[in-house]
């Protein structure tokens, strides 16, 4: 499966891919956008404060396409977890609470906001915004 | 792929009529190229570009938002005259001609009635064409131009030439070549991740070893061998300490100590004041540490050190404390060279009258308002005036009457409040800006600005490469260049811009500054890419040549021969350390302020009005170690008031283990809530006239919400 990885080691939490994931989904007048990648505060042990993020992995075994009632999720043909029928989204939750990761998050709308791995980018050879982004090579792609 | 698909995942190509241009960012200084993705004139997506001299893909935090700035809604698009109140914000669309007619017929009576010098010129953000606002400055005969660097890079600079002589701005680090590096006072991998943080994980990735001096624990601290924290302000204490361990180790380079350098002795006499005890007793940084640092330094020089514009010289003592630090490098035979600061180098091209060139001297500098009280200013910086006491200098007899300013953003200053009571009392205000900030809410005229992505440029990439930048998009509204709208003023006054050659717009501007490189704007927009070598370069500098230092001396000055002719303002020649708490009442304010560290996502504040980057996190933040906040009953999340001497704000409290025990730290810009409103605007270095924004003083309590 297709995924996005992060080397928690050299991100140096930037925050720059957390940007240009809105960058790429949204336009300027989206006011308070939801990036898919998730940023949480974290202490290291020398005391430094900083943000680490993380994204969906697409797990080869997605619970969240597993979970979800209203068959939202489809796999793309690159590897990726899309929620291609996100219209369709109750905003149940049940996704977010089969994740192992607690990824998936939700508008004000209440609908899904997933990682789409940027699929149409990486199906057309160009990298998820958030790896382009990446100031410390913390970010890999890894296509199935 | 379908149409829509296409569209919807912004990929370029005939087939989404989606257009990739290759444009410079221009949102700090660091000049970032970037690829911004077009569709039918309107910029849909930008990222880093890989493909131009130099550029390695990346973007940063703020850049990525870039949508939100250029397409903000507090955007300047026409000239607009004041209707309401200063300060209120109310103004009336205005045509362009009726802004220069304005303009010229009030600065004309002004200098009529109150002498030319009763006019300020002002250059803030950008600043690339500050020769030339000089030039008009001239032209008009006022002495009084300034810019934001006299609370910014020029007390570094300053620091520098009043050791390294003239022509010495920030010391550049031989990154490439360097066995160690201190980044003193930097945290690049946040400031500038996309040029200066990928070189410096590049050279920590070949094997440099790196020593960060910082208070805070930062990413670029994390990557450090070691790291030092001292208490904000106590920088030239441990600097003193560290040339101590390094002279009685006898690491020290006598060879190059004798032959290019003066007053070695004297210097080698004070240092040996600062004992490892006693510094520890100053700085806080663990004895140990500091020699262990000291002594990598002696054992691998050459070396350099990297500082950046204003962090150390935002400090009572700046300018002595940054010469104890750069001092170091004459030590030991480290400034230069190759593999420290200043290292030869090969031959580069160069432009005519660009910011980053030789400065333009102005008329009468001897009659400027700052030159009696900052003496070695005048003497190393005395192509501007020291504006840092702008309020008074609007309040006094025979003051300032009148302001003609580009990108002045009066929140930079300590007192906020006193600048804006000040201006209440001008004549006449004119404030050219690519938004409508609060500056400009106090101006009669403003004028809308282009910001880089709207605009021709001509840069340099590398060495000796000239690149003609044409605008990416159209211009916002009626947004001109600044250059256009300097011309603009110019032409309608009568006064001139350009000495033989006068500019008349911002094409005239772009051929002028080609001409030393042999090109005209006209082959270079004609060429592939816009590029083009130039035809003319520079030799390169030798060692010998670089050595060969502009002090009055002819040599790098321990003792330093301008701050000692400048004994009547009782300045000294020697690096001498005074400590800054010596002039507090720290037992009414005992937690030690220090503002003005960047987050990613911070820029002054330039970012704060853009929601992408505001909502990253609650602000404003005021930050604390956990310890201290335990100490005084507090806890994350709560309102606190702020206390200074001079006066009190309420801000959310934040826990942050990487910031000092005893220190506040408190990044600044935000609007109503920027805390230099309560920063002391007499508390300044009195060499440089630099506030003591990095190590101030204050209390915290806890206030019901």
């Amino acid at each position: 499966m297709s995924k996005i990885v992060c080397d928690l080691k050299k991100c140096s939490g930037c925050l720059a891919c957390v940007i240009a994931c809105i960058d790429q989904h949204y336009d300027e007048t989206a006011e308070h956008p939801v990036s898919c990648r998730l940023y949480e505060k974290v202490t290291a042990p020398s005391g430094m404060v900083c943000y680490k993020t993380k994204s969906c992995l697409h797990c080869e075994n997605a619970a969240c396409m597993a979970a979800c009632p209203m068959d939202v999720f489809e796999r793309s043909q690159n590897g990726f977890v899309v929620a291609v029928r996100r219209d369709d989204c109750v905003g149940c939750r049940k996704c977010k609470a089969a994740c192992p990761h607690n990824i998936p998050l939700f508008d004000a709308e209440n609908k899904i906001v997933k990682c789409d791995g940027c699929a149409t980018r990486v199906a057309c050879g160009l990298e998820p915004a958030c790896v382009r982004a990446c100031n410390t090579g913390c970010l890999k792609l890894e296509l199935d | 792929m379908k149409y829509d698909e296409l569209l919807a995942a912004k990929i370029p190509g005939e087939e989404s009529g989606i257009e990739v241009k290759t444009g410079i960012c221009g949102f700090c200084g660091g000049k970032c190229f970037v690829d911004v993705y077009c569709k039918d004139g309107k910029v849909v997506k930008i990222e880093g570009n890989k493909t131009m001299p130099g550029a390695n893909g990346r973007i940063c935090v703020k850049g990525a938002a870039m949508k939100q700035a250029l397409y903000n809604p507090k955007r300047l698009l026409y000239p607009m005259k004041r209707v309401g109140e200063r300060g209120e914000g109310k103004f009336e669309r205005i045509s362009w001609d009726e802004a220069y007619s304005t303009i010229a017929e009030k600065l004309n009576a002004s200098k009529e009635k109150y002498g030319a010098d009763s006019t300020l010129f002002y250059v803030g953000h950008p600043k690339w064409f500050r020769y030339q606002m000089t030039e008009l400055a001239n032209s008009y005969g006022t002495c009084n131009m300034g810019s934001e660097s006299s609370t910014c890079a020029y007390a570094i600079m300053l620091a520098n030439q009043a050791t390294y002589g003239k022509g010495i701005r920030i010391m550049m680090p031989d990154l490439r070549r360097a066995k160690v590096l201190v980044a003193w006072a930097a945290n690049v991998l946040h400031t500038n991740p996309v040029t200066q943080g990928s070189n410096l994980i590049n050279a920590i990735d070949r094997g440099m070893k790196l020593i960060v001096v910082d208070p805070r624990c930062t990413p670029t601290s994390e990557l450090a061998h070691i790291h030092l924290r001292p208490l904000p302000g106590t920088d030239g204490a441990l600097a003193l300490g560290m040339a101590r361990v390094i002279i009685t180790e006898n690491l020290q380079n006598q060879e190059y100590i004798d032959k290019y350098t003066l007053g070695y002795e004297e210097y080698k006499e004070y240092v040996m004041q600062f004992t490892p005890e006693r510094v520890e007793e100053l700085t806080g940084v663990p004895k140990e540490d500091m020699i262990a640092a000291a002594r990598l330094l002696g054992e691998n020089a050459p070396f350099p050190i990297m500082t950046t514009a204003s962090p150390l010289v935002h400090n009572i003592n700046g300018v002595q404390n940054v010469r104890a630090i750069n001092l170091l490098l004459a030590l030991t035979g480290s400034f230069g060279v190759p593999g420290g600061c200043m290292a030869p180098g090969p031959g580069r091209a160069m432009l005519k009258d660009t910011f980053m060139g030789p400065s333009k001297e102005r008329v009468h500098p001897e009659l400027d308002l700052s030159h009696e009280e900052f003496p070695a200013w005048a003497k190393i910086n005395y192509h501007e005036i020291q504006i840092i006491r702008l309020a008074d200098y609007i309040e006094q007899e025979n003051g300032i009457k009148s302001i003609l300013s580009f990108g002045m953003n009066h929140h930079m200053w300590p007192r906020v409040d006193r600048v804006e009571k000040a201006f209440d009392k001008l004549d006449f205000f004119v404030s050219a800006d690519i938004y409508m900030t609060d500056t400009c809410k106090y101006a009669d005229i403003v004028l809308p600005v282009q910001p880089s992505l709207e605009r021709d440029q001509i840069e340099m990439l590398g060495l000796d490469t000239l690149y003609f930048h044409e605008h990416v998009v159209e211009p916002a509204g009626e947004a001109k260049s600044d250059m256009d709208i300097l011309a603009g003023i110019a032409d309608k006054m009568g006064l001139q811009i350009g000495d033989e050659n006068p500019i008349h717009s911002n094409e005239d501007f772009m051929n002028k500054i080609l001409t030393p490189t042999g090109l005209t704007l006209e082959e270079l927009k004609a060429s592939p890419n816009h590029m083009l070598k130039s035809k003319h370069v520079m030799p390169g500098r030798s060692s010998e040549q670089i050595l060969s230092v502009k002090t009055p001396s002819g040599k790098i000055e321990f003792t330093s021969s301008v701050l000692a002719s400048c004994n009547k303002a009782g300045h000294d020649a020697l690096p001498i350390y005074h400590d800054f708490r010596e002039q507090l009442p720290l037992d009414q304010y005992p937690l030690i302020l220090s503002t003005g560290s960047r987050k990613p996502q911070l820029f002054h504040s330039r970012t704060y009005r853009m929601s992408w980057l505001t909502d990253l996190e609650n602000y404003p933040l005021v930050e604390i170690h956990p310890s201290d906040a335990e100490k005084y009953g507090l806890k994350e999340g709560d309102l606190v008031d702020l206390t200074t001497p001079v006066g009190s704000m309420d801000f959310v409290l934040c826990e942050n283990a990487g910031t000092l025990k005893g220190t506040v730290n408190i990044y600044h810009g935000a609007g109503e809530k920027d805390i230099n409103y309560i920063m002391d605007d007499n508390y300044l270095d009195p060499i440089s006239g630099f506030p003591g924004f990095k190590s101030y003083c204050c209390r915290l309590e806890k206030k019901e919400r």
